[in-house]
């Protein structure tokens, strides 16, 4: 279950998801066996992330607004 | 008195075929200083006064040619310019048709830009409290450049590398020649008029002092002060200052630069991630290892036990062995005795025996079977 949540997280929420267990592994507060179920997990989102970081491709949009603009002639 | 007389229109023509007819006037160098330059929005067309200490003259670079301008004319500028001489009918004044311009006297220009700078900095657009901090995480990024050429091209290979996940906005605009600024200007104030980027990159690549001049330009810099988003310079190479940057909110020596500047790396992010989540590893193999240190204790103890209890037993064998090695009949066969069988059983006096018995002797190296001759007891 936990599993399927995490693979449908955006970076965002997964590099999220990791810092709030690294902090929480750091507290010391949940129980080893817990702990290592929370370790597995965040290592499953650094790959995921890592996943999607490489799978992404930047959008660029022209945006035309500036109507009336000359034919574009000029050096980058 | 020839009362004769031709309409105004005619006149105009009359004049300007005989200055279009004149070999020198078609084809004039003219020195002088620009004045009133004004660039028409809807031809391209740039309208402006060549004058010098007493005189002035119209003029009127067409857009065909004003295109191919390498930096931006503007007033004060003390200039060649290639033109022929024609007259606008309509008007009746007559006009020089510019078709290139050489600026010359550097020492004037930098010295008007020198004002200029001055003047805007009492004005207070460049003061560090104007600066604003580039947003952390910037979700659309306008880029205000040619769309063509290398810096967009740049520019989305160093954003697409560091944050996949963002959208870069392309404000197409001419970065080179008169017309530039105009297209600019309206790049600016259609990004004010759009929102939806939290970030702006004004960005030109290298060039020589004339082709970045037009980031000087005052409107443009004026323009760019009103973002109403913070924004990037990044004109020309590291060591290529113009007043854009002064407004901007922060510098880029270069657009790739401009690029590692607006977007952060996620690359990087998730390997500082990773490495925290490497410590807490680290901590939890601590944990991991104190309670595999409380078990190995506990063997330990259980095993030093055992070890005891081993080598007590092995004590005990070792005794017993030596006990029993003592009471081997082998071992009195080493030292050359021998002792005799009989239907397996050990014979233990001539008493038992008798002649015509078979007997097997045990030597310290084998055996020998044998038959009993005689018998004489004792």
């Amino acid at each position: 279950m936990k599993k399927q949540q995490n693979d449908q997280m955006s970076f965002e929420q997964g590099l999220a998801r990791i810092s709030e267990i690294s902090e929480l592994l750091a507290s010391g507060e949940p129980e080893l066996e817990q702990s290592l179920a929370l370790y597995e997990e965040a290592c499953g989102l650094v790959a995921r992330c890592r996943e999607l970081l490489t799978g992404a491709e930047l959008r660029i949009t022209e945006i035309s607004a500036a109507a009336g603009l000359l034919p574009n002639d000029g050096e980058g | 008195m020839n009362r004769e007389a031709i309409s105004v229109s005619a006149l105009n023509r009359y004049v300007k075929a005989l200055l279009e007819g004149d070999e020198v006037l078609s084809q004039v160098w003219v020195e002088g200083e620009l004045s009133g330059v004004r660039v028409h929005e809807a031809s391209g067309h740039i309208y402006f006064r060549t004058v010098d200490a007493s005189a002035s003259v119209k003029a009127v670079m067409f857009r065909s040619y004003a295109q191919r301008l390498r930096f931006l004319p503007a007033d004060g500028m003390k200039v060649l310019l290639n033109c022929a001489v024609t007259l606008y009918e309509r008007g009746g004044d007559y006009q020089l048709s510019v078709r290139d311009i050489v600026p010359i006297g550097e020492g004037g220009r930098q010295t008007q830009l020198e004002e200029l700078k001055e003047r805007l900095e009492k004005e207070g657009l460049f003061a560090a409290e104007r600066k604003r901090p580039l947003p952390a995480r910037p979700r659309r990024v306008a880029v205000i450049t040619s769309s063509s050429g290398a810096v967009i091209r740049d520019i989305q290979n160093v954003a697409g590398r560091r944050d996949p996940f963002i959208e870069l906005q392309l404000y197409a605009v001419n970065v080179q020649g008169a017309l530039a600024v105009n297209a600019i200007l309206r790049a600016i104030e259609a990004l004010n008029e759009n929102g939806g980027a939290d970030l702006a990159i004004i960005a030109r690549g290298g060039g020589s002092k004339d082709d970045l001049w037009l980031f000087n330009d005052e409107a443009l810099v004026r323009a760019a002060a009103q973002l109403k988003i913070p924004f990037i310079s990044a004109v020309g190479h590291e060591t290529d200052f113009t007043l854009l940057d002064f407004v901007a909110d922060l510098r880029a020596p270069t657009p790739s630069a401009a690029a590692e500047l607006a977007v952060p790396d996620l690359h990087a992010e998730l390997q500082r991630a990773w490495e925290q989540l490497a410590g807490m590893q680290a901590s939890l193999s601590r944990s991991g290892a104190q309670l595999a240190l409380r078990l190995t204790d506990a063997g330990a103890a259980v095993a030093a036990n055992a070890a005891a209890q081993a080598a007590a037993c092995r004590d005990k064998l070792a005794r017993a062995q030596a006990l029993c090695d003592s009471l081997s009949p082998l071992r009195v066969l080493e030292r050359g005795f021998l002792y005799a069988t009989k239907d397996g059983k050990a014979v233990r006096g001539a008493v038992s025996l008798k002649a015509g018995d078979r007997l097997s002797l045990t030597f310290r190296d084998g055996s020998a079977g044998c038959t009993i001759d005689e018998v004489s007891a004792q």
